[in-house]
């Protein structure tokens, strides 16, 4: 049945819409780039869902548990290798998300006959100036500025209007919380 | 191997292979010797190392940096062969981070010991034959039991703990007597010293190790080249700045040599 390539498109079809339906359940991940760093917000009932995976490098996700593992171990284990092997300033979001994950993601996505990853990732990175940061939501890598979201896409877009304001504010303010409690370790350490 | 959080082990996989081959050295001068010291001070420990590198009698470097921090809390400092004793200190401190970060949480202080300890053991080929000894101190801070540490190793990896102070490298034979000297008959215990009274302590050591130890770099003034001392806390590692090394070594030091 899956040789036939309508029948393949119509597989890869109705894998998207069933992970569409297991993230409708997801609570989002939000980013904010602001002057002095990047805030990575969501709302966990237990389950960790940001992480740091790098010195400037830090994921965040929602999905199944165990595939939000698996990509981070990868991830983990490319970042430290690479670091170690030639230095952490080569250790860069792009490189990580293009070369490392993003086949991954793919191939597992494409293969009809074995179950995907049922996770999105946002992968964030601190730019080496004040003010530049670097927010992916998975698929690629780009200076997306102001925030970035994960989840149900259609709603969240229609929402992010409305709530940016919002959500700018508590990005500020919870950025003056961080820096009075840990003032010592700089903008890193709010990822 | 990841998922257990043991980089080492993750590098070994891909292939990495950690120290020199035990081949015999031939008599090749290999940059090495120093004076590094660790002692405990009121506030938790203080670390020092001189800057100079030899080979032979030639001196191959006078800016090194022999006390390098592997993270927040922790430090190591170098004596031996410079080329084995900075990829442990990369290895160590990415070990140590990808520990964290893949467990969710900080490496105990003994497992670092161990760490530095398997490191050692690994080495003790290239030791045993001549090209790639170390004798390094640890020391950090143990947040169980709420105090400062220090170890120092031997070449083959036995890790001792230094109570009061350790030090190693070719010019602590003769800091070694003076520290038992000043914790036992001095003004007071080297663990009582103000944050200041330490680092003076610290300058007048490395100073003394240097008149009567070549390989030991000791401070000069025009060139503005003042040993590096960390100090550890609780609340983590602090570098001693050169304007205070400076402001100490003219205060504490200069006056009487």
């Amino acid at each position: 049945m899956y040789e036939e390539p309508y029948k393949w498109v119509e597989a890869v079809g109705n894998r998207r819409q069933y992970l569409d339906e297991q993230f409708k359940q997801g609570s989002p991940v939000v980013a904010l780039a602001y002057e002095a760093g990047i805030l990575l917000l969501t709302v966990s009932k237990g389950t960790p869902k940001l992480y740091e995976i790098y010195d400037r490098l830090a994921l965040g996700g929602m999905g199944h548990p165990a595939d939000l593992e698996k990509l981070r171990f990868s991830l983990l284990e490319m970042a430290h290798v690479e670091g170690f092997n030639r230095s952490p300033s080569d250790v860069t979001g792009s490189r990580m998300v293009k070369y490392g994950i993003a086949p991954v993601i793919k191939q597992a996505f494409e293969e009809v006959f074995k179950a995907p990853f049922i996770v999105k990732i946002l992968l964030t990175e601190l730019g080496a100036k004040a003010g530049k940061a670097l927010l992916g939501d998975g698929r690629h890598l780009r200076e997306l500025g102001r925030a970035a979201f994960t989840g149900d896409g259609e709603h969240l877009d229609a929402a992010a209007a409305g709530v940016r304001n919002k959500l700018v504010q508590v990005a500020e303010i919870a950025g003056h919380v961080a820096r009075e409690n840990i003032s010592h370790r700089g903008p890193a350490a709010l990822i | 191997m990841g998922m257990q959080g043991d980089f080492f082990q993750l590098l070994k996989a891909q292939g990495y292979h950690f120290g020199a081959s035990g081949g015999e050295s031939h008599d090749q001068q290999f940059t090495t010797a120093t004076t590094i010291l660790a002692f405990k001070y009121r506030d938790g420990v203080l670390v020092a190392g001189d800057r100079r590198a030899t080979a032979g009698n030639m001196v191959m470097y006078d800016r090194t940096d022999k006390v390098l921090e592997i993270d927040r809390h922790s430090v190591m400092a170098i004596a031996g062969v410079p080329a084995t004793a900075y990829e442990m200190v990369r290895i160590l401190e990415h070990s140590f981070k990808y520990y964290r970060r893949t467990q969710l949480q900080e490496l105990s202080f003994e497992g670092k010991l161990r760490a530095v300890s398997k490191l050692l053991k690994d080495n003790v080929a290239a030791a045993l034959a001549g090209t790639g000894a170390v004798a390094p101190i640890f020391a950090g801070y143990d947040f169980e039991q709420e105090t400062a540490k220090i170890y120092f190793y031997d070449i083959l990896g036995a890790e001792f703990e230094g109570v009061e102070y350790a030090v190693s490298g070719s010019g602590s034979p003769t800091i070694r007597g003076i520290l038992h000297y000043v914790n036992t008959w001095g003004d007071q215990l080297l663990s009582a010293m103000t944050e200041e009274q330490s680092t003076v302590q610290a300058l007048r050591l490395l100073t003394s190790a240097a008149e009567f130890d070549s390989a030991t770099g000791g401070v000069n003034r025009e060139a503005n080249l003042y040993p590096v001392i960390k100090l550890i806390t609780a609340q983590g590692i602090r570098t001693m700045p050169e304007a205070d090394l400076k402001r100490h070594f003219e205060a504490g030091v200069a006056r009487s040599i």
